[in-house]
C-alpha cells in the first residue's frame, strides 16, 4: 500500500493539482469564517463549514477524477495489474493519498476556532466536532468518486458523474419529501428497482431465462412480504434514502458531541465503496 | 545470475480466453525453460497480447492455467508475479513523474528493499541508457525512451523472466535497433519471452518459437528447427504464357510436384503459378524444357528461399488470398529493413 500511497502523493504534489486544490479549499473555508464568523458575528464555524459542502461538492470530484479512470485511460493499470500487489492496496493506497490532500487544508482549518476564541465567547468543543464531521463527509465523498472513478476511462466524465451523484446526494431530503409515505408506492418503486436489476442482468448476460428467473426470484418474495405485512413497506424507500443521505448525517456533528451512529455511517459508507471499487477492478481482469 | 539450463520457468496449461462469442486464445498449453529468448509470433489479432496479459495476471482466463516457477498465477498471484517483469504493448508509465521516481515507485511496490532499490534501479538505467533522462518528466520523452523506461521497469525486482510485449512497435527504425540490441542484452541474463508480428525481429532475436494464429498455437519448436523443417522442399513461382489446362497438363507429368496453385494471371494468356515439390534435386531446368517442348512460355521463374517467413505463411493460412495480404505486410517489413540501412549510411 505505500508504494502506491507515495506514487499517488508524489503525483497530486510534483504538479500543480493537489496545491491548487489545498489553496481552493482553504480560500473558500477563510472567505466563509470571514464572512460568517468575522462580519456577521456567530459564533459558531458550522455556517462556514455549511458552505464548505458546496466546495467540496465541486472539489472533491475533481480530486479523485483521474484516480482510477487515469489510470484505465493511459493504461497505467497493466502496470498496477502485474505488480505483486493485492487490489485493495492500490485502492487503498490511492485512498489514502487522497485523503493526504484533503486533511491538509482541514488541517489548517483546525487553527480557526483557536482565532475565533480571542473575538469572543466559542465553543471549541462544537468547533472541533463539527470540523470532524465535515473531514468524514469529505472522505465518505472521496470514497464513492473513487468508486465512480473506476466505472469510466475518462477523468472528465468521471468528474461529471461524481458532482451528478453528489447533488442528487445533497438534494436527497427534498426528493425524499415527494415520495409519498404509503405502503403501495414503496412497494412499487422497490418492484421496479428489482425489475430493473432484471433487466441488467439479462443485457449483461444476454441470458433471457437467467434475467427471467432473477426477476421471479426478486419480485415475488417482495410481493408476498407486501401482501402478507404491507406496514413493513411503510415509508420504506423515504427511510432508506433519507439513511443514506451523507449531507444530512453532518447535522449529528454540530452540537458539540461526537455522534458514534453518524461516524459509524461515514466510515462503513467509505468502507462499502472502497470495497466495491476493489471489487470492479478484480472484475475488470475477468472481463 | 547463473542460468540453470531446461528448468521449467512458466507452464501454460489450456489457457482459454472467450469475449462473448469470440475465442481470443483457444487452448494454449507450452512451457517455458530457462536461459532462452522465446518469440511470441503471430499475426495481428492472433491473440499474442491476450496470452501475454494472462501469463502475467492482467487478464483472468475463461479456463486454464498458468504456473509461474511452480506457482500459480490465479493461486497465488503474489509469488507468481514477483518472478516475472512485464512490459505491455503500451509502456505504462505515468507522464508526471521522471524515469528517477518512476522506477523507485515500481522497485517499492515490488518490494524491493530500499538500499537494493536504489542499485537495481541505477543497474537498470545503465543496461537501458536512460541515466542522462533520468530527471525529465516521462512524458516530455520520446517514444524510444519511453520503451526503455518500461523495459528498465520490468527488470527491477530480479524477475526470472521478462515478458516483452510488441517492444519495437511504433519506434523509428534506429530505436529499432536498439531495443533489439538490449533484448539481446537481456538475454544474456534472464529468459526473456518477446512477442512481434515482425519475423525478421524474431529470428533476429529468439531462439525458441511459438507461432500463434487465431487463438492456437500452431507451432513451438527450436528456430533451427523450423527453418530446417521444409529445407528438403523446393517452392517455384512461375509464370507462363498458355492456357491453364495445358500447362497443368505438363506440369502432372513430374511426379515431384506434389502441389501447385493458381494464383491468377496479370496479363491476357500468363498465368502464374506456385509450385512445391518434394524433390532435393532442382527441377527448374525440366521444368523448362517440358515447356518449351509444349510451345508454353516460361516467362520468369524463381525459387523461393524456405525462410522462415514463409514457414510462417503456410502455417498460418493456407489460402492464396490471404498468403497475398500477408505478402504486402511483408513488403511493408522489407521496406523497414531498407529505411534502417538508408539511416545508417
Amino acid at each position: 500500500m505505500g508504494a502506491v500511497y507515495r506514487k499517488e502523493l508524489k503525483i497530486y504534489m510534483s504538479g500543480m493539482f493537489g496545491y491548487f486544490i489545498i489553496a481552493l479549499l482553504l480560500l473558500f473555508m477563510g472567505l466563509f469564517v470571514t464572512l460568517f464568523n468575522l462580519v456577521s458575528g456567530y459564533s459558531d464555524i458550522v455556517y462556514a463549514l455549511a458552505g464548505m459542502q458546496w466546495v467540496l461538492i465541486v472539489l472533491i470530484p475533481f480530486l479523485a477524477m483521474r484516480s482510477i479512470a487515469e489510470e484505465r485511460h493511459s493504461k497505467t493499470d497493466q502496470l498496477l495489474y502485474s505488480l505483486p500487489l493485492p487490489m485493495r492496496d492500490i485502492v487503498f493506497g490511492k485512498f489514502f493519498a487522497m485523503l493526504t490532500v484533503f486533511a491538509i487544508p482541514t488541517a489548517i482549518s483546525t487553527l480557526y476556532p483557536v482565532i475565533l476564541t480571542s473575538f469572543g465567547s466559542f465553543s471549541l468543543a462544537t468547533a472541533y466536532v463539527s470540523l470532524l464531521g465535515y473531514f468524514l463527509l469529505g472522505i465518505s465523498m472521496i470514497a464513492l468518486c473513487t468508486f465512480l472513478s473506476s466505472l469510466v476511462e475518462s477523468q472528465i466524465l468521471a468528474a461529471v458523474i461524481s458532482i451528478a451523484a453528489l447533488l442528487l446526494i445533497y438534494f436527497m431530503d427534498m426528493i425524499t419529501m415527494l415520495i409519498p409515505a404509503s405502503a403501495l408506492v414503496s412497494f412499487v418503486i422497490l418492484a421496479v428497482l428489482e425489475l430493473g436489476l432484471a433487466l441488467l442482468l439479462w443485457a449483461g448476460t444476454k441470458n433471457a431465462n437467467l434475467g427471467i428467473a432473477a426477476a421471479v426470484v426478486l419480485i415475488l418474495p417482495t410481493a408476498i412480504l407486501y401482501i402478507l405485512k404491507a406496514d413493513l413497506f411503510v415509508s420504506l424507500i423515504p427511510n432508506f434514502l433519507h439513511a443514506v443521505d451523507l449531507f444530512a448525517r453532518f447535522g449529528g456533528f454540530t452540537y458539540g458531541h461526537i455522534d458514534l451512529p453518524g461516524a459509524l455511517f461515514y466510515l462503513s459508507f467509505t468502507a462499502f465503496f472502497l470495497f466495491v471499487t476493489v471489487r470492479v477492478m478484480e472484475k475488470r481482469r475477468l472481463a | 545470475m547463473m542460468k540453470m539450463e531446461d528448468a521449467t520457468l512458466i507452464e501454460v496449461k489450456n489457457l482459454t480466453k472467450i469475449y462473448g462469442d469470440h475465442t481470443a486464445v483457444d487452448g494454449l498449453s507450452f512451457k517455458i525453460n530457462n536461459g532462452k529468448i522465446y518469440g511470441l509470433l503471430g499475426p495481428n489479432g492472433a491473440g499474442k497480447s491476450t496470452t501475454m496479459n494472462m501469463m502475467t495476471g492482467c487478464l483472468a482466463p475463461t479456463s486454464g492455467s498458468v504456473k509461474i516457477n511452480g506457482f500459480d498465477m490465479f493461486d497465488e498471484p503474489l509469488r507468481a508475479k514477483k518472478c516475472i517483469g512485464y512490459l505491455p504493448e503500451i509502456p505504462p508509465v505515468y507522464g508526471e513523474m521522471t524515469p528517477l521516481e518512476y522506477l523507485r515507485f515500481v522497485a517499492d511496490a515490488k518490494g524491493v528493499p530500499y538500499n537494493r532499490a536504489i542499485r537495481q534501479v541505477q543497474e537498470a538505467m545503465e543496461l537501458t541508457h536512460i541515466e542522462d533522462m533520468k530527471n525529465r518528466l516521462i512524458k516530455n520523452l520520446s517514444k524510444g525512451y519511453r520503451q526503455r523506461v518500461g523495459i528498465a521497469q520490468a527488470m527491477l525486482g530480479n524477475p526470472d523472466i521478462i515478458i516483452l510485449d510488441e517492444p519495437t512497435v511504433g519506434l523509428d527504425p534506429k530505436q529499432i535497433a536498439e531495443i533489439r540490441e538490449l533484448i539481446r542484452t537481456l538475454g544474456e541474463i534472464k529468459t526473456v519471452i518477446v512477442s512481434s508480428h515482425i519475423l525478421a525481429e524474431i529470428q533476429e532475436l529468439c531462439d525458441h518459437v511459438l507461432i500463434i494464429s487465431g487463438g492456437k498455437l500452431i507451432a513451438n519448436a527450436p528456430i533451427e528447427e523450423l527453418q530446417n523443417r521444409t529445407g528438403d522442399r523446393l517452392r517455384l513461382r512461375l509464370s507462363v504464357r498458355g492456357d491453364e489446362r495445358g500447362v497443368l497438363k505438363v506440369l502432372s507429368s513430374f511426379d515431384e510436384i506434389e502441389g501447385c496453385t493458381v494464383t491468377g494471371s496479370r496479363e491476357d494468356g500468363v498465368i502464374n503459378l506456385t509450385l512445391s515439390a518434394a524433390a532435393s534435386d532442382d527441377l527448374r531446368d525440366r521444368i523448362f524444357f517440358a515447356m518449351a517442348d509444349s510451345r508454353y512460355a516460361v516467362l520468369s521463374m524463381e525459387k523461393e528461399e524456405e525462410t522462415l517467413e514463409s514457414i510462417f505463411l503456410q502455417l498460418t493460412d493456407e489460402t492464396p488470398t490471404s498468403a497475398r495480404a500477408a505478402e504486402n505486410d511483408r513488403d511493408g517489413e522489407y521496406e523497414l529493413i531498407d529505411d534502417r540501412k538508408e539511416d545508417r549510411r
